[in-house]
């Protein structure tokens, strides 16, 4: 029986004629399309790669810090002692701690959002079984037209990669 | 008998007695005795006969936790004031004795926890103590827990035991008997107790060819057989002629609560006495003066004799005295014309007899006799006819081989004898001597047998105060080790061993009272600690008229003159073991653990002389390598090293310390020396004080007014934004009065006793890490040569906006309700930022463990309600919040509110100057409240609005160089 | 923040990477250094030396733990000495990587790219040899956990008003923040590596950490907003650690702590100390390493005018002072400034001025600043100044306070110089062990920079 196909992958020795040949598989009107690029290609090329990850972070943050307010509030409350006379919710003395409980939630709510977000740590994929990919991390450019995308068969989706002139082109297996 | 302890008829001893001697005796109780109390395990014999047992107990016992009756001494005492029938456990008991102070009663209350003595008081019905203490007393109680004081009988062949001793003594016994006691000698120091004297003449009666010599490295507080005594309450006019009569005198304390009578602001009014002081080196008491004049020995001569004219209305001449000389007698002149015969003229007792017939000239001259003077009858054996005579008389009587056996009591002459006696020559020659003293000392050394002195504190005895008041010695423990009393010992010269110093005593009395009801009488004396009516009458004078002696300067007049004085803290060397003594810092120098040789300022620079370097002092014979300390104040053309130090056999505390300033001593010259050569020898010496600046570099720390403007700027509430934290119930405050304050550091001991401080030692001390509480800052203002000199006691000032508090991450420092700044050890985590933000920096941080182990004997003196801090914490003044809590609980037990004065601070209770006020200011009638009404109330560094609830009270002084007002 | 490090731009691209640096040769050179272990002996006898002096650091903490605090020469009235100078110098040398990193990226410094791999590891390391100070010198380091907010069966908080526990949050936010922003920029760092490795063991430890990345397009953009966030927190954060540590003495009543210029100027003194470190280190690395390609002249050149920058900051903090002591009449603080000059420690006070306000003006001339050797000294020297500013400025305040009579004297003793010379060891071990094991410069931001210069011309 004949092993499952994961799609093309496709590799491009520049970022020009990489941005080309996902253009034309865009235009052609492939949907299932994966692009990996060994530093962050400015703008995004890829539809619809957006995130959310300010909004996660501000709430963060405004969580964090309200947090980190209430329990100096409530620190002072719940053992009631006299301080040099201060008062017991002394709040100019609880803005420090405060502001450092914000930064603190936001930073490690993002890196923890980063992770779900992209799905990571994911150790095994299926691109990593082409040995060429092995430079996508180094200098080469790679687009993935995975075998689930309705048009994969389709004729002119194979002319329109095989236009961009790419340095290689294989199916990879799932 | 088998135990000493207990008198044949003893019907009060109490059955558990019995009981606990059965316990004792079981091997598993002693082998968790020596477990748990190493110290006890090394005292234990081979073999443990019953006898021995009891009195290892006796070290142990109290740490076994067990309850307190059975430390208390088996004999029939009673406790001051209140007396329990029984001893609950936890709650301390109080007895009534007294201290001898240079052969004088000081009477004491002592504070004994399930049967541990572990403080010593006043005692306020004595008349030499009047419930205060000074330094000395305060630190007594160290020395009968010190380790290093002997445990057992030791003849020089090796070890022995008091079988042994009384068995060799019988031999000689019978050869005295025969001899009539020729060729014995005893050698004790002048003493009080009619108890021992009747012992001595009992020793006379049986011996007539026996001597009694008496030897004391002090000096004598009369002049034939008569005692001078002063009234600082009526003196308008006070002249003090080198004596230290505030500080250092049998009737001390007694002279600072009158002199702080009339330097103390009460209802804005105070009746200044006017006080001149001429000295060679400051004391505690010159300093203290409004006009003082430092002078040398010969200059002083000068002064006096100028005095002596201007009082005659013949006007010095200016040629021979100096500006600063000239108008301190024409001021004292005018004075004394002004305000005889409300005056009073004291020589220091080291000073030279014409000096001391000068000042008995003045008041006479004065009329000051009967007023504020009036004399007594010498209340100790110095100048008894049934003596033989001092230690130079001694001396001459072993080198002439008139003495062949010799006992000495209580003194340790080898290392405090004149330089050119060779006491220790002498003494090694004679063929049978016996030292009797707590520790093996240097006398010791050289004697056939040592036997072990027991502590005042652990026997019966009896002594006379200054002004002739009797007291009662009751022990407050057993015998911690194998020891025996003075009078024990005299009677076994005379009689078959046994005798209780109980039975001497109480016969003794039996004698002296009329008669009816004794035993009433008796157990009230032992009560009260003095002996009713038996204050001694005043008698006629020594027969001194109106005319001055003419004194002459001293011929080497070139040469400086060595000046010897008393130690501050350790006096002769006798305290040269106690820990908190050698720790204290000695009064004006903040020297601790050394003595110095004290140069002028002018004499340093003029030999290039820094503190700290070695100085080679050679007199006659005598040299002594000694390091210097630049002292303001002193006389020039005078260096004075006081006593004490360099000994060679103290104990583990004192041994090696400081300079021996008995090696430039003779029988001639044993207070001053002239034709000193100094030389600076290289070298230097590390000197330690507790405080290194004495400049107040022109801040407002002390203030001092003068007596006709009694005001200072009021406190005034500086504004905050905080709202203000209500205090519920009692408010906690101290005043201080700086005007009233002696300098004299008694609060520091009594600080130090009372909440377990631990001592760091000299290096420690280098590093600044002394544990003091309470410290007493000095501060010298003005000319170097003769500065004005305050004195400002600093314990925590208990900040209600506490700036200690604000910075501790752990709330280990915090506020009560009562404004207390409580100090939580269990919750501090030592990052000492509270020291740093201290504006006082009265916090003291253990660096290392300060605990005592376990096994030392020290820990039986600590006071249980205070907690131990281990390493690492921070610790301070806590206003004594054991003794308030202790109130607290005894006033709701009787529902009532804490009365006013009700708590005493342990440094309130030591100031015999009643400088230091606690109390509530929540009551606007209490002491503290209407003391800090007085005009001269201020705050320490106040614009810190740390608003401190210790405050201070202005000093009042007259202005200096100021003329008969 | 500072105008004259934004010279036209091609210029700047010139000077900041050599030319001929391709996606391939920027990756090799930097990943070699990790994978083929050059120049050994170098690196061992580093390692070894810095080894030893870790093992004096342990040393010395096991006789601070079996002795206590008493073993340095701290007491009353300094009962603050090494431990915490120790603490604010290194927390200060911790911020030059966090602000080359997070604010030169906010201001777009593109000349930060090859630089800020390094100077975040330094930042780490120096935030570890903070951290270790202040459990130090506790009189009971076994309840640092006391200023932790953890739910006591008493009842009992830290006392949240204290500067001291300020310092808790600052510092552990900072150290947290730092690793995560040094772990996030090296993440696809570590898939190149993976890819590169030549052991397959390599490949799957370095493979583990990366988190099986694979530059995935939707990846990056999450990634690219989440690393300019962490930059936006981290530069408020690095500004807000060492305002705290400056609060530390500010708050205190103590003349010459009690002063409001104290956070600006500490954190001024940190990113001037921190930078002097990073040129420290640099200068003999780049030339060790040959990486003069990738850290250039240039790069030297504007590190040196940010130094200078910050220094004037701090010398205008040290005039300030003296300006407020004198115009605020109070006596106190006046004697502190005139002690501080002339007083017991003079000495050191006028090696500080040497090192931290003299030295850094040579470097106004051109011809000095570009030569690698005047500029290690002078930053070799603002180390020494920056350290000697905070004991003059921790023991000289301390030890003569308000009452004449309880003023003192702090002598440092041999266990006071261990610790110290053992945490520089610790610094300096850390540093080698990430030399051999991790890419120093950031491999990807590499790449962009040659892509975009590629794009450019």
């Amino acid at each position: 029986m004949k092993t499952s196909i994961y799609g093309q992958l496709a590799a491009f020795p520049s970022e020009e004629s990489f941005r080309a040949g996902l253009l034309g598989l865009q235009k052609a009107g492939c949907v299932q399309l994966e692009a990996y690029t060994p530093y962050p290609i400015e703008p995004p090329v890829l539809r619809g790669a957006t995130t959310p990850m300010a909004g996660i972070m501000f709430f963060a943050g405004a969580a964090g810090a309200a947090g980190g307010y209430f329990l100096q509030w409530y620190g002072a409350r719940d053992y009631p002692l006299n301080i040099g006379g201060r008062p017991l919710n002394s709040w100019p003395a609880f803005v420090p701690i405060t502001f450092e409980m914000m930064v603190l939630t936001a930073a490690l709510v993002g890196v923890v959002a980063l992770c779900f977000l992209a799905g990571l740590p994911r150790l095994h994929h299926p691109v990593f079984a082409d040995p060429r990919f092995r430079r996508a991390s180094q200098d080469r450019f790679f687009i993935c037209l995975r075998a689930d995308d309705p048009l994969y068969t389709h004729e002119d989706v194979r002319r329109a990669l095989a236009d961009a002139h790419p340095e290689s082109i294989a199916e990879v297996s799932a | 008998m088998e135990s000493p302890h207990q008198p044949t008829a003893a019907p009060a001893t109490p059955d558990f007695w019995r009981s606990l001697d059965e316990r004792a005796l079981t091997p598993e109780f002693h082998e968790r005795l020596v477990r748990e109390f190493p110290f006890v395990a090394t005292l234990a014999p081979s073999e443990l006969d019953r006898r021995h047992f009891v009195k290892l107990m006796g070290a142990s016992i109290a740490l076994a936790g067990m309850t307190g009756c059975v430390r208390r001494s088996v004999d029939k005492i009673v406790p001051y004031v209140v007396a329990p029938e029984t001893a609950i456990p936890g709650r301390p008991d109080y007895y009534a004795t007294a201290m001898t102070v240079e052969g004088f009663a000081r009477g004491i209350v002592v504070d004994s926890h399930e049967g541990r003595p572990t403080k010593i008081e006043g005692n306020p019905d004595h008349p030499e103590s009047l419930g205060a203490t000074d330094a000395i007393t305060q630190a007594a109680i160290l020395s009968l827990y010190d380790p290093d004081r002997s445990r057992g009988p030791r003849s020089k062949a090796g070890t022995g035991d008091w079988a042994a001793f009384e068995s060799e003594w019988a031999k000689h016994q019978g050869a005295l008997l025969t001899a009539q006691g020729e060729g014995l000698a005893l050698l004790i120091e002048p003493t009080s107790s009619p108890s021992l004297r009747r012992e001595l003449q009992r020793i006379l009666e049986h011996f007539p060819k026996a001597r009694w010599y008496q030897h004391t490295p002090l000096a004598a507080y009369e002049t034939g057989g008569v005692q001078a005594d002063y009234d600082f309450a009526q003196a308008d006019v006070i002249l003090t002629i080198g004596s230290d009569c505030l500080y250092r005198h049998p009737a001390a304390l007694r002279y600072s609560r009158a002199f702080a009578g009339r330097r103390r602001v009460e209802n804005g009014r105070v009746r200044m006495n006017r006080f001149y002081a001429l000295e060679s080196t400051p004391t505690v008491t010159g300093t203290l003066a409004d006009f003082r004049l430092p002078a040398s020995p010969a200059r002083m001569r000068v002064v006096l004799n100028a005095i002596a004219l201007a009082i005659a209305h013949n006007p010095p001449s200016a040629g021979d005295l100096s500006p600063a000389e000239m108008n301190f007698v024409r001021a004292l002149a005018d004075d004394l014309r002004q305000h005889a015969p409300a005056v009073v003229c004291i020589a220091g007792a080291e000073e030279d007899a014409d000096i001391q017939r000068w000042a008995l000239a003045l008041n006479a001259h004065s009329g000051a006799g009967g007023k504020t003077v009036r004399f007594l009858a010498s209340q100790r054996s110095d100048s008894d006819r049934a003596s033989a005579g001092d230690l130079t008389a001694l001396g001459g009587a072993m080198r002439r081989g008139e003495v062949t056996r010799l006992f000495i009591l209580g003194s340790n002459p080898v290392y405090t004898a004149p330089a050119d006696l060779d006491f220790a020559g002498l003494l090694s020659k004679i063929a049978f001597s016996v030292h009797h003293g707590s520790h093996a000392d240097e006398t010791a050394a050289l004697c056939t047998w040592h036997l072990p002195e027991s502590h005042w504190l652990e026997t019966w005895g009896d002594l006379r105060a200054y002004d002739g008041t009797a007291t009662i010695l009751q022990p407050l423990i057993e015998r911690l080790f194998d020891t025996r009393s003075s009078l024990e010992i005299l009677r076994l010269l005379t009689a078959p061993p046994g005798t209780q110093a109980y039975d001497m005593v109480h016969e003794t009395w039996q004698h002296e009272s009329s008669g009816s009801d004794f035993d009433v009488h008796w157990s009230r004396w032992l009560n009260a600690g003095v002996v009713d009516g038996s204050a001694a009458p005043a008698i006629a004078g020594p027969a001194v008229d109106g005319s001055f002696p003419v004194l002459t300067p001293p011929t080497t007049e070139a040469s400086p003159v060595l000046i010897l004085q008393p130690d501050a803290t350790i006096l002769d060397g006798r305290w040269a073991n106690n820990a908190w003594l050698q720790e204290l810092p000695k009064p004006l120098t903040q020297l601790v653990w050394d003595n110095a040789a004290l140069v002028s300022p002018a004499f340093a620079s003029r030999l290039g002389i820094a503190s700290g370097d070695l100085l080679a002092l050679s007199v006659g014979l005598q040299t002594l390598d000694a390091a210097a300390w630049i002292m303001p104040g002193q006389a020039d053309d005078c260096i004075t090293l006081s006593l004490g130090y360099g000994r060679t056999a103290a104990g583990s505390v004192g041994t090696g310390r400081g300079f021996d300033a008995y090696r430039l001593r003779t029988t001639e010259a044993l207070w001053r020396r002239s034709g000193l050569q100094v030389r600076k020898i290289g070298g230097r010496y590390a000197l330690v004080t507790t405080q290194q600046h004495f400049s107040m570099e022109g801040r407002d720390l002390v203030r001092v007014v003068p007596p006709d403007a009694l005001s200072v700027p009021p406190p005034v509430a500086n504004p905050t934004l905080y709202p203000a934290w209500k205090s519920s119930g009692y408010a906690w405050g101290m005043s201080i009065d700086l005007s009233t304050c002696l300098g004299c550091n008694a609060c520091i001991v009594a600080c130090q006793a009372e909440n377990n401080i631990a001592v760091v030692g000299k290096d420690q001390v280098a590093r600044g890490r002394q544990m003091h509480w309470i410290r007493v800052d000095t501060y010298f203002e003005g000319d170097p040569a003769n500065p004005r000199v305050v004195h400002q006691p600093v314990p925590c000032m208990q900040c209600e906006n506490a700036p200690c508090e604000l910075v501790c991450p752990v709330g280990a420092t915090t506020h009560s309700s009562e404004g207390l700044n409580d100090m939580v050890y269990n919750r501090c985590v030592g990052t000492r930022y509270c020291s740093n933000n201290c504006p006082y920096k009265v916090r003291r941080f253990n660096f290392f463990d300060l605990r005592p182990s376990p096994d030392a004997l020290s820990i039986l003196q600590q006071n249980p309600n205070v907690t131990v801090r281990e390493r690492g914490v921070m610790e301070k003044c806590t206003y004594c919040v054991q003794r308030i809590n202790a109130a607290r609980i005894t006033a709701e037990k009787e529902d009532r509110p804490i009365r006013d004065g009700e708590i005493k601070t342990a440094c309130q209770q030591a100031c015999p100057a009643e400088a230091i006020v606690f109390g509530n200011l929540a009551d606007p009638e209490s002491k503290v409240s209407r003391r800090k009404r007085e005009p001269t109330n201020y705050l320490l560094l106040e614009d810190l609005n740390t608003r401190p609830r210790t405050t201070y009270l202005a000093k009042v002084r007259h202005p200096a160089g100021g003329t008969a007002s | 923040m500072k105008p004259e490090i934004d010279p036209p731009r091609d210029h700047l691209d010139e000077a900041l990477i050599a030319p001929g640096q391709t996606l391939e040769s920027v990756t090799r050179t930097i990943s070699d250094i990790p994978l083929k272990h050059p120049y050994p002996r170098f690196w061992w006898t580093g390692f070894l030396v810095a080894f030893a002096l870790v093992m004096l650091l342990l040393t010395s903490i096991a006789w601070l733990f079996t002795r206590g605090i008493g073993i340095w020469g701290v007491n009353v009235p300094v009962a603050w000495g090494f431990a915490i100078v120790n603490f604010v110098w290194w927390i200060g040398i911790g911020h030059a990587g966090t602000f080359i990193s997070a604010i030169l990226l906010l201001l777009h410094q593109t000349w930060r790219t090859s630089i800020n791999r390094f100077t975040e590891a330094m930042t780490l390391f120096a935030v570890a040899c903070a951290g270790l100070f202040p459990i130090l010198h506790l009189g009971r380091p076994q309840f640092f956990f006391w200023l932790l907010p953890y739910p006591d069966s008493m009842g009992l908080w830290p006392q949240f008003r204290s500067p001291l526990e300020w310092d808790v949050f600052a510092v552990g936010t900072y150290a947290t923040v730092s690793v995560i922003f040094w772990y996030v920029g090296l993440l696809p760092d570590l898939a190149t590596m993976r890819d590169r490795a030549v052991t397959r063991f390599k490949a799957r430890i370095y493979g583990l950490f990366s988190l099986g990345w694979r530059g995935d397009a939707r990846h990056w953009v999450h990634y690219q907003k989440l690393y300019i966030l962490l930059a936006g927190l981290a530069a408020p954060l690095v500004v807000s650690v060492h305002t705290i540590v400056g609060l530390d003495f500010a708050i205190a009543i103590l003349p010459g702590w009690h002063s409001t210029i104290f956070p600006p100027y500490f954190v001024a003194g940190a990113i001037f100390s921190g930078f002097s470190m990073v040129l420290t280190l640099i200068i003999p690395l780049r030339a060790i390493y040959k990486l003069q390609g990738l850290i250039t002249a240039r790069h030297l050149d504007l590190m040196a005018k940010v130094m200078m920058a910050t220094g004037w900051i701090v010398i205008y903090g040290y005039l300030e002072e003296f300006f407020n002591a004198w115009r605020s009449g109070d006596i106190f603080e006046r004697f502190v400034d005139v002690n501080r000059a002339i007083g017991p420690y003079a000495g050191y006070f006028w090696v500080l001025m040497a090192c931290n306000v003299i030295a850094p003006q040579f470097l106004w001339s051109r011809r000095l600043r570009s030569n690698v050797v005047v500029l290690f000294v002078v930053a070799l020297m603002v180390n020494v100044g920056m350290w000697i500013e905070r004991f003059v400025i921790v023991v000289t305040s301390l030890h003569r306070d308000f009452l004449p009579s309880s003023w003192g004297m702090f002598h440092a003793t041999f266990w006071d110089y261990a610790t110290l010379a053992g945490s520089v060891g610790l610094f300096l071990a850390l540093l080698f062990l990430f030399l051999r094991f991790l890419p120093a410069i950031s491999m990807t931001e590499m790449r962009g920079f040659v892509a975009k210069k590629g794009t450019d011309s």
